[in-house]
């Protein structure tokens, strides 16, 4: 072989490499932009895809590891982000991996790890990672049942000035919030801004389907028919269907889409006492207490399964039975009123202030 | 006016929206107006009936007797065969520490022709003034003549109608009666024979404890100050007045048992079991209801809960103001439409017979209105005369900065229609007419055929805003027929159960007192579709036989009964 040869098959090979490297690197750049995309939107199932085929099975940069870490983490993989991690921390930044472990901890509602995220965020206000611990902590607080701290770092979350998908995750975080302590009102307002800033948003018109299935089931049945499009088999769309069609008065499209939940999972509780009622209403008794004593079965203090059983038997003459059930209620009833005190005497829900809300003045 | 598990939680975060001004509601989509299928004409105007109820808010007490509003009675005074009304006019708030002052009350005599005159002084009704709410009619001293009870804060009236020189006036006999004039704070009460003695009780409801000393103003983030929820004050025991058939009642709490746990807003008396013995029913305010059975001893029962009609399907209690009762569903049983608070939906109770009651507001398609109404007077009536029972409803927030609803709401009528072979109730308000389309703030309503013409008008008070006369164009050619229940005695027949058959079709009526501070007009109204004559008629007296008139009967006239006697008039 000729020395020019030679020279022309190293320059191949070169060339070759180089093409090759170029277009490896540039289908990954493509790939991380798409899977930061759909970060943007909250599409986090979509974005791992993305990066589990960008980062294989070892090797990757820190920056990659770190936001398919990032993102599995924000998505509630947090098995998948701990894989990442470990990853990353073989050559990344040990105060970022610690950090980042300490984000899934608070994620998952570890109650203990919230101190130091809230005093980080309070002193550093404008470091780069305090909208992520506060996304956590929302998270991890709404997970907790804490609806004092889901309020207060969704709100300082926002102040962040996040993207607007991650603006109306905290509207519907925070919508859920008010539903759970009854101030109903309020929670329709944050479901409503969060459709306003993410027209599509599954979760949205999930929360607000529920909060209008009883005050105006009409447009309940709109969100709950959109978010049943962009998932054909969510359970809790085709729950929110039923009951809508219910509160309609239209019990035979409401018997419909119970049945295919209920052909899914002959036990599912709540499809069950959905059924019963629409059997109450038809006057289809055996069927009803049948529905609820199956949901007793399961849950023997299933208040609403034990009011439709009452209710039941006093439709058919069973007045001792149904007296006797309205009393297990009244202590069920005296059970929630005790721990609902107790949470609020915990401060895990908000008590009366002077002043704000709630203030009776004498 | 709010149920609550746990009060302080619910209460949380009210405040934004109110309107002053009637507001036009925008009309579905789909559904084009079409003035000229009204069902119902806004004959205020020029009818010679301007009146307004007051509650004395610009004074900025933020006061719970604000809340309720006034109510208003139709009956025929004068014995003309025309219905008149009667309105109460609240009152107002004046020095600090604030007394609470009454405005007059109005009646207006019917003149015909859509006319009324304002004939309060000129029958001694302008006397006393106190703050006002409710008004109850019966002949309670069984004179042939109707009696005017009227209710309010700290002080009852009970009028006596007398003869006089131009015809008839009113005497008040509170006093005389037996009746204490300074019942705390009374709300709707109601008239009926609960002994089968043939003079009918009265059943006075309490709201509750407020007054200036126990004064409270409730505020939140976004609102310095509003009206506190009944939460707030603790429940008042309800009054009943038997009465001793010598033109004097006796309070009878302890004979009964009368429940004291209710804030009570509304009552109904009606038979209500179809036992023949007249029942009450009472609508409570974040309070269950009571149900009151008429027991076979002449002793009250309380089995509201018992029965499936204190509570809502979930088992919560409601907060409760309106109460009509029908055969909506031609079962021929008495069933109980309650009118509750915003984020709650109203209750049918539907009578299954054996006094057994099941909650039927889904499926009825009641709950179809969703739950952004403050629901206070309520009536049943066949607008449409096509032989089933229609539901109208006045509607106003109690809160001066309600959330997620407004102070002023429109009023709502349903039609009752056929759906796969059973009845069910469609919102139709957006054809009511101007006034269904348009937000007020409504309490008391009564229905009655203001002028004879076979088809029910409705009359609607309003809080600060002047009562509307609402006049049922009739728009398509159906037939009805039209009773008055008679008695040589002038017996209560109040607890009367009225059956006709017209086209082989039987149709019901309860003969009842009483509802959300108003009274109906006591004639019995069917509407008989294409029927053009009623083939059998049936009375079953209160506390009396059951009589049957069987011939045809001519429909779109009035048809006179009188117990024990085989002649229609």
């Amino acid at each position: 072989m000729s020395q020019t040869h030679r020279w022309i098959i190293v320059a191949s090979v070169v060339i070759l490499g180089g093409i090759g490297y170029y277009f490896a690197f540039a289908r990954e750049s493509k790939s991380i932009a798409l899977a930061k995309d759909a970060v943007a939107v909250r599409d986090f199932p979509k974005a791992i895809e993305l990066l589990k085929s960008t980062l294989g099975e070892s090797g990757g940069n820190t920056g990659t590891l770190l936001f398919a870490a990032r993102t599995a983490r924000r998505g509630d993989q947090f098995g998948l982000a701990d894989q990442y991690l470990r990853r990353y921390s073989t050559s990344g930044d040990a105060e970022i991996f610690a950090i980042e472990r300490i984000l899934a901890g608070i994620q998952r509602g570890e109650l203990s790890q919230f101190m130091g995220g809230l005093r980080f965020c309070e002193k550093n206000p404008t470091h780069p990672e305090v909208p992520y611990v506060l996304e956590a902590m929302s998270q991890g607080y709404l997970k907790a049942g804490h609806i004092v701290g889901t309020l207060d770092s969704t709100e300082r979350w926002l102040a962040t000035g996040p993207t607007a998908a991650d603006q109306a995750q905290a509207h519907v975080w925070r919508g859920s919030c008010f539903r759970s302590i009854g101030n109903l009102d309020t929670a329709r307002t944050e479901a409503r801004t969060a459709l306003e800033l993410a027209p599509g948003f599954l979760d949205a018109h999930v929360l607000l389907g529920d909060l209008l299935t009883s005050s105006d089931p009409d447009m309940a049945l709109v969100h709950w028919q959109t978010a049943s499009a962009q998932k054909p088999n969510l359970r809790e769309a085709k729950l929110g269907i039923a009951r809508c069609y219910r509160n309609l008065g239209e019990t035979k499209q409401a018997f419909e889409q119970l049945k295919s939940l209920l052909d899914a999972d002959a036990y599912d509780t709540l499809a069950l006492i959905e059924r019963a009622k629409l059997y109450l209403d038809s006057k289809a008794y055996d069927e009803a207490i049948r529905d609820a004593q199956k949901v007793l079965a399961f849950d023997t203090k299933s208040r609403i399964a034990i009011t439709i059983l009452a209710q039941a038997y006093q439709a058919t003459g069973r007045e001792p039975e149904a007296l006797l059930l309205r009393k297990q209620v009244q202590e069920i009833e005296e059970a929630l009123f005790k721990r609902i005190t107790e949470k609020v005497a915990a401060g895990l829900l908000p008590a009366p202030q002077k002043g704000t809300d709630l203030t009776v003045h004498e | 006016m709010a149920r609550m598990i746990f009060p302080i939680l619910l209460l949380a975060v009210l405040g934004c929206t109110s309107s002053s001004t009637p507001v036009v509601v925008p009309v579905p989509p789909g559904r084009a107006v079409q003035p000229d299928r009204d069902w119902f004409e806004d004959r205020t105007a020029g009818s010679g009936i301007d009146f307004t109820y007051k509650n004395g808010e610009e004074a900025n007490h933020y006061t719970i007797l604000e809340s309720l509003g006034g109510g208003v009675a139709l009956f025929d005074f004068d014995g003309d065969g025309r219905l008149d009304l009667f309105a109460t006019g609240g009152g107002y708030f004046e020095g600090n520490p604030p007394a609470i002052r009454g405005l007059p009350n109005k009646l207006y005599r019917n003149l015909g022709n859509g006319k009324f005159e304002d004939v309060t002084a000129a029958v001694g009704l302008n006397q006393p003034l106190f703050y006002s709410h409710g008004v109850a009619v019966s002949d309670f001293n069984c004179d042939g003549w109707p009696d005017l009870f009227v209710t309010g804060y700290g002080r009852v009236a009970l009028y006596q109608n007398v003869p006089a020189a131009t015809g008839r006036a009113f005497r008040e006999v509170t006093r005389e009666s037996g009746i204490p004039e300074n019942l705390p704070w009374s709300t709707s009460a109601a008239f009926g024979d609960l002994d089968g003695d043939g003079f009918p009780e009265l059943f006075v409801c309490q709201y509750l404890d407020w007054s200036f000393a126990k004064h409270k103003t409730c505020s939140r983030t976004s609102v310095p100050a509003d009206v506190c929820s009944p939460h707030a004050y603790q429940a008042a025991r309800p009054y009943l007045f038997r009465n001793t058939g010598k033109g004097t009642f006796v309070d009878v709490p302890n004979t009964h048992n009368l429940k004291a746990d209710g804030k009570g807003l509304g009552v109904v008396i009606a038979d209500l079991n179809g036992d023949g013995r007249s029942d009450i029913y009472v609508a409570n305010d974040a309070s269950a209801n009571h149900l009151y059975l008429n027991a076979s001893d002449g002793k009250l029962l309380e089995c509201g809960q018992d029965r499936g009609v204190s509570v809502d399907e979930t088992g919560h209690v409601n907060g409760s103001m309106g109460i009509a009762v029908s055969d909506w569903d031609r079962s021929g049983f008495a069933s109980i439409l309650v009118t509750n608070f915003q984020n709650e939906w109203h209750a049918l109770y539907q009578n299954l017979g054996k006094d057994r009651f099941q909650y039927q507001t889904h499926r009825a398609g009641i709950a179809k209105l969703g739950q952004k109404y403050v629901g206070f007077g309520v009536a049943f009536a066949d607008f449409d005369n096509d032989g089933w029972d229609d539901v109208v409803i006045a509607n106003g927030h109690v809160l001066r900065h309600p959330e997620g609803a407004t102070l002023a709401q429109n009023p709502v009528l349903m039609q009752n229609v056929d759906a796969d072979g059973r009845r069910k109730f469609v919102e139709v308000t957006p054809e009511g007419g101007p006034y269904f389309r348009s937000l007020h703030r409504g309490r008391g309503l009564a229905v009655g055929d203001l002028d004879n013409d076979g088809w029910p008008d409705v009359v609607v008070s309003h809080v600060n805003e002047p009562i509307a006369i609402l006049h049922n164009r009739g728009t398509s050619k159906k037939h009805s027929i039209t009773l008055q229940l008679r008695s040589e005695s002038h017996r209560s027949l109040v607890g009367s159960k009225i059956t006709i058959v017209a086209g082989g079709q039987s149709q019901t009526r309860f003969l009842s007192c009483g509802g959300y501070l108003s009274q109906n007009g006591s004639e019995i109204h069917f509407g008989l579709g294409t029927a053009e004559a009623v083939e059998r008629m049936e009375v079953r007296w209160a506390y009396g036989k059951t009589q049957v008139w069987e011939r045809p009967f001519a429909a779109d006239r009035v048809w006179t009964l009188t117990e024990n006697s085989p002649a229609a008039k």
